[in-house]
């Protein structure tokens, strides 16, 4: 057999013994043992792709698989409602206009949007971040996603409240939490129906009792972590994340709260409440 | 393969159940064919996620040509590693990058020694293009050779050959980083 030949048969050996590793779990030595002329060519071949094939051979984690698996049915199912619609078609009317709206602002002067992030309720500017929050979650397309954006929206809520606070604003502080709840019922939205097997927590009215009882206690709120809050080993990826999430604004809130003054202690109080009471909400809507 | 045809027409018209089997049948390959390429296992499920979501977008353009699904599915996740490529050959070097230089120095036994994911990607990017293409479909994707032959437009002879100089180069590539 010239070299040619050896080549090919190398080649054909190697490729059917691959095969076998790939479809029937053999080892090398059984190739080997297959085809014990090329053997000696064939060893060191197999050796690499055998351990090459094995490393290959990794898996996604179970945690990811179950996350992307949610996030693609919702997404399926978000097209299904509306087959027809391309990526400007996906956003709904509002988000149309939002979108429109701030195409002229930045044609207009995109300063103008960048200099509203900072801008608090009251302000001329605010309804310009809102629309441009709005123009966010219209690009944002699938329910897992807007449930967290919607989370981080009422946490920079959050922050404006900390703002007026120190500010005495107490009539933007009520804007900015009614704002704020907007954001928790757009999430109630998102989720309703949406997961089986759900653990029932306290029901959104014992929370509120919770917390006022907290307040009036006149213990430091900041050594707390509300149950709801409270890591469990069967929480979703979702679920821990919101409570990661809920947990920060909690502490947000709270730090306000034992630096308010007569005048803000009860719109911070009635904002602490709003939020506790809604993400009791939406952990029974999402919660398992 | 028409049972695959009848689940692909289902899943244009967003047959949830049509898509949920086809995004089972495929996720894990997706994701091994990506790992494998970018050395990374949470860029590559970060990756893995795109290419689904990319491919809902595109489904209702999709047109049958008697080649299976997940050829299509290869394509849009090979543009996906080009692409991810692309960016970060742009971005300084991260910490990963740095690990993997390290683990360089160790003495390599090839097939002896406890290979990472890391480590074989990195000596597939010294092998050609055709070769690299050829080892991600047959190790990570499980492809069979004609299959592979058909999503490369050649021969399966030609295939065969190309994964033997691969098989060599990649051995080649793990001796020679032994030696130094």
């Amino acid at each position: 057999m010239d070299n040619n030949g050896v080549e090919q048969g190398i080649e054909q050996a190697l490729d059917a013994c691959l095969e076998k590793i790939i479809s029937s779990g053999w080892g090398v030595e059984e190739c080997l043992a297959e085809y014990p002329d090329y053997a000696t060519a064939l060893q060191p071949l197999l050796d690499v792709a055998s351990a090459s094939y094995k490393v290959a051979n990794v898996n996604p984690g179970e945690n990811f698989k179950a996350k992307a698996r949610y996030e693609f049915n919702a997404a399926v199912a978000d097209m299904a409602s509306n087959p027809k619609r391309q990526w400007f078609e996906m956003v709904p009317i509002w988000g149309k206009a939002v979108t429109m709206m701030l195409v002229v602002t930045l044609i207009s002067g995109g300063a103008l949007v960048a200099a509203s992030d900072s801008s608090l309720p009251g302000q001329t500017l605010y309804g310009i971040k809102l629309a441009a929050e709005q123009a966010q979650m219209a690009f944002t397309f699938s329910q897992y996603s807007k449930t967290e954006l919607y989370a981080d929206l009422a946490n920079k809520r959050v922050s404006e409240i900390a703002i007026l606070n120190d500010a005495g604003k107490t009539e933007e502080i009520n804007i900015a939490t009614h704002q704020m709840e907007t954001e928790f019922e757009a999430i109630v939205n998102l989720n309703v129906g949406s997961v089986e097997n759900k653990i029932i927590y306290p029901p959104a009215t014992a929370q509120h009792d919770q917390i006022v009882t907290f307040i009036e206690s006149g213990d430091s709120l900041l050594t707390r972590t509300p149950d709801i809050f409270m890591l469990c080993s069967s929480d979703t990826d979702l679920v821990c994340n919101l409570k990661d999430k809920g947990m920060t604004g909690y502490l947000g809130l709270v730090k306000s709260l034992e630096m308010a003054s007569p005048e803000t202690q009860p719109v911070l109080e009635e904002a602490l409440i709003v939020y506790l009471r809604s993400y009791a909400t939406v952990f029974e809507l999402v919660g398992r | 393969m028409q049972e695959e045809r009848d689940l692909v027409n289902r899943a244009k018209e967003y047959d949830q159940e049509a898509f949920a089997k086809l995004y089972e049948d495929n996720f894990d390959r997706i994701f091994r064919y990506i790992a494998i390429k970018v050395g990374n296992r949470m860029e590559a499920e970060d990756l893995t996620q795109q290419v689904f979501m990319k491919a809902l977008k595109a489904i209702s353009s999709y047109k049958w040509r008697e080649v299976p699904f997940s050829a299509w599915l290869y394509k849009i996740a090979s543009n996906q590693v080009v692409d991810y490529i692309r960016k970060k050959s742009r971005q300084p070097e991260t910490e990963l990058n740095e690990d993997i230089t390290a683990t360089d120095d160790r003495p390599y036994k090839t097939a002896e020694k406890k290979m990472e994911l890391e480590e074989l990607s990195q000596a597939l990017k010294k092998l050609t293009a055709l070769q690299q293409e050829v080892i991600s479909l047959r190790f990570s994707w499980e492809m069979p050779i004609a299959e592979v032959a058909s999503i490369m437009g050649k021969k399966e002879g030609a295939i065969k050959a190309l994964q033997h100089s691969a098989i060599k180069a990649l051995r080649k590539h793990m001796v020679v980083e032994d030696n130094g």
